[in-house]
């Protein structure tokens, strides 16, 4: 059954009773919440989302409302994990972040790259680099474009076969990029905008009913691309060496180093499979312009 | 540093090698867990370290026979790349009559 | 067919094999329990050792793999880290004992395999103190910034290094020069430490003799720790019992140590949660000596009716048991690199501190 065949309040009652089974990808996490005021977000952000009953899930999550005069809330992973206490106002963006985060702590079974992840015809476009290089509003245009969703924040790589997962979840847009792709993508659907996080105010848009419906089909790394976005700038795109490429995943990887040999492997033969450029954009439109000519480009190997 | 320290990887060291071009290769140091990206004469000089101790001239010979380049500016130039390497834990000088470990 | 009465998270440490046997509900329950205890990459290391990662179920597999993922790097980071530390001390020309977690690992023991080592904890003469902050120090150990005040203290009056951490590798030493805090009641003679301890095959390290390591296991333990989910600390006492009683004249010499170092109490306690709670085998002679090293019937009653309870989360899931005593927060790991940029996204919100301090014992 999908999210959205259930009505808003039975959804409010399975979150505060035993919680939701909902997959993501290749995770399944239960998840509780106590905030009521979460309900209609989750309802229109994970329509398509099917909910489902494991026997074994990877991830136990409670949102639950910690009380007193100053409105606070706090996300637990399996009943004994806590992030720190957080304003109740900015709730449904920790519970974003907080999914995530049981991701990067708890799973090393992948090589986890922190990058946005989008794919047309199972070719994987990783986006990486520092926040505010515009990653996860290119992806959410790219996205609103037809690619399909895999993830706005976390690159779940297997390190032997080097296919990334998707996770399909609801991309995070910042202040300014928010207003952008609401022009960019018309038919984009929202949650709540979310004031006084640290990235300022927040909102998220919907994934696709589509790369919900395929999260459960990996893609193969084909483009990594450096965003680099200054009003300044000439758009453009840099060749990247492989070399360079492979050290800027590993330095945006939340596991490489504890991977050691493993991860070394895995990047290395991933930059082979890539063409690996820097983007200087000045403007979405601009930046879109060159993407598609990246990744519509006959299909050259790197050079050896 | 004495000119006559000898050169080594340091004891746990083992070295993994990545090279796309040559300029540019990616070193992985699988006991340290570490990876460096370095130019074509730290991994030259790595390299060399690497099939066995050696000492600052002998190094310096090896080299300028290898890039064609004088002693002289070899010498220069190895001063700072053996001292990046040994902060970056990849190369370690020992005094001659140090312990044997 | 497993009895129900019997703890899985028990089960799978002290006989891995059922762990062929558990089902999906199963194992959804017991992960939480075994990070709780950080106990995951052990019961991983097990499963691997005896062959079972394979046979488990797929989405469980995965689990089961971070903890062989983190066991092997923890292990290379400590092996690493004590060939740094080798050659540093060299210059010190003084003994230095390895203890703990450092010393397990650089020993190959049983209780090395899956450890998470928080710090790397040594142990030198007090007159060398001096010298080796300086040649700490020099290859780029640092105190952390909050004790450059207290430094002058610790050395003067509690005569012990203030907590390092190396500015490259991030790791953490600590530097004793007894092995019980001087506020503890215990006061074990460090010189017969010394005087038993012995050298380490291919380094110039020193342990603690299998007794001596057992006993100040337990002394951590059961005198001056905090005992909340320290199921672990218990496991270590069982695989060294395990391992070290295979000496014959092993427990002989583990009561006359006992007896020396004024360390009785804290190994009747180790040996008795250790067989009532993980079914430890103890020698016949041995579990009746030990029975006359025993506190009044009223305070062993009042210890089974804590220590239990206290050493292990509950089985319906670690759950809440009282506010903010049973709930803590996550830790970060110091072997988990971020990298800087996202360091500074994510970490702007300080994403962890500790509202329950987790000492480990390393």
């Amino acid at each position: 059954m999908r999210i959205r065949e259930l009505t808003p309040r039975a959804l409010n009652e399975r979150l505060r009773g035993e919680g939701i089974g909902l997959r993501w990808g290749p995770f399944v996490s239960q998840i509780r919440i106590e905030l009521p005021e979460l309900t209609e977000p989750i309802h229109r952000l994970y329509a398509d989302f099917s909910l489902c009953e494991e026997q074994f899930r990877d991830f136990r999550i409670t949102i639950r409302h910690r009380g007193g005069r100053a409105q606070r809330a706090e996300f637990v992973l399996d009943n004994c994990y806590a992030l720190p206490l957080f304003p109740r106002a900015i709730a449904l963006g920790m519970l974003e972040w907080g999914l995530n985060w049981c991701v990067y702590n708890n799973i090393h079974s992948y090589l986890l790259i922190h990058a946005a992840v989008a794919a047309r015809d199972d070719r994987a476009i990783l986006l990486t680099g520092p926040p505010g290089s515009g990653k996860s509003t290119l992806c959410a245009a790219l996205v609103g474009r037809g690619w399909r969703l895999l993830s706005d924040e976390l690159a779940v790589i297997d390190p032997r076969t080097l296919d990334i997962w998707p996770l399909a979840r609801p991309i995070c847009l910042k202040e300014e990029a928010i207003d952008l792709i609401r022009e960019n993508v018309p038919a984009a659907v929202f949650g709540p905008a979310i004031h006084g996080t640290a990235k300022g105010t927040i909102a998220h848009m919907r994934p696709p009913a589509e790369s919900v419906e395929r999260s459960n089909r990996p893609a193969r790394a084909t483009w990594i691309v450096l965003p680099r976005y200054d009003p300044g700038f000439r758009t453009g795109l840099e060749p990247v060496s492989s070399a360079r490429g492979m050290l800027s995943l590993a330095d945006n990887a939340f596991n490489y180093h504890l991977l050691g040999e493993t991860a070394f492997d895995a990047l290395s033969e991933l930059v082979g499979q890539c063409r690996i450029a820097r983007l200087y954009n000045s403007s979405l439109t601009d930046a879109l312009r060159e993407l598609e000519v990246l990744t519509t480009d006959a299909f050259r190997p790197p050079p050896q | 540093m004495t000119p006559h320290a000898n050169w080594r990887l340091p004891a746990g060291a083992s070295l993994f090698w990545r090279q796309w071009d040559l300029e540019e290769t990616v070193v992985f140091n699988r006991g340290a867990g570490s990876t460096h990206l370095i130019d074509a004469f730290s991994a030259a000089s790595l390299r060399r370290i690497a099939a066995g101790p050696c000492s600052f001239g002998i190094l310096v010979d090896y080299l300028s026979d290898l890039s064609g380049a004088d002693e002289e500016q070899v010498g220069g130039r190895l001063g700072e790349v053996l001292d990046s390497l040994q902060q970056l834990g990849l190369a370690e000088p020992v005094s001659p009559c140090a312990f044997a470990s | 067919m497993r009895n129900p009465a019997i703890d899985p998270l028990i089960e799978s440490l002290v006989r891995p094999h059922s762990m062929a046997e558990l089902s999906l509900k199963e194992w959804d329950a017991l992960l939480p329990r075994a990070r709780a205890t950080l106990l995951l990459p052990r019961l991983a290391k097990l499963a691997e050792r005896y062959g079972l990662i394979d046979g488990v179920p797929e989405v469980v597999h995965r689990h089961l793999i971070t903890g062989i993922e983190l066991a092997r790097e923890q292990e290379r980071s400590l092996k690493w880290e004590l060939q740094r530390l080798e050659r540093t001390l060299a210059a010190l020309n003084c003994p230095v004992l390895l203890l703990k977690g450092a010393a397990y690992v650089a020993t190959g023991l049983p209780m090395a395999d899956g450890r998470l080592v928080s710090d790397i904890d040594i142990m030198i003469p007090p007159e060398a103190l001096g010298r080796a902050e300086s040649e700490l120090l020099r290859a780029g150990w640092q105190f952390s910034k909050m004790d450059d005040y207290d430094r002058r203290y610790y050395l003067e009056w509690m005569h012990e290094l203030p907590p390092l951490r190396h500015r490259q590798r991030q790791t953490l030493l600590d530097v004793h020069h007894a092995i019980l805090p001087r506020t503890s009641r215990l006061r074990p003679d460090i010189s017969l430490l010394w005087a038993a301890a012995q050298p380490l095959p291919g380094a110039r390290f020193l342990t603690l003799s299998p007794a001596d390591m057992l006993l100040h296991c337990a002394a951590h333990l059961f005198q001056d720790g905090d005992l909340h989910w320290r199921l672990r600390d218990l496991f270590d006492l069982h695989q060294m019992m395990d391992e070290f009683g295979r000496q014959s004249d092993f427990w002989p010499v583990l009561f006359t140590r006992a007896k020396m170092l004024d360390l009785e109490r804290p190994l009747y306690y180790a040996s008795r949660y250790c067989r009532r709670i993980l079914a430890t085998e103890i020698p016949a002679e041995a579990a009746s000596k030990l029975e006359r090293l025993a506190p009044s019937a009223t305070a062993r009653m009042g210890m089974d009716c804590v220590i239990p309870q206290t050493l292990i989360p509950p089985e319906g899931g670690p759950g809440v048991s009282s506010q903010g005593a049973a709930l803590f927060l996550y830790m970060r790991s110091h072997w988990l690199r971020m990298p800087p940029p996202l360091l500074a996204a994510h970490l702007a919100r300080k994403t962890f501190k500790r509202m329950r301090e987790i000492r480990q014992t390393g």
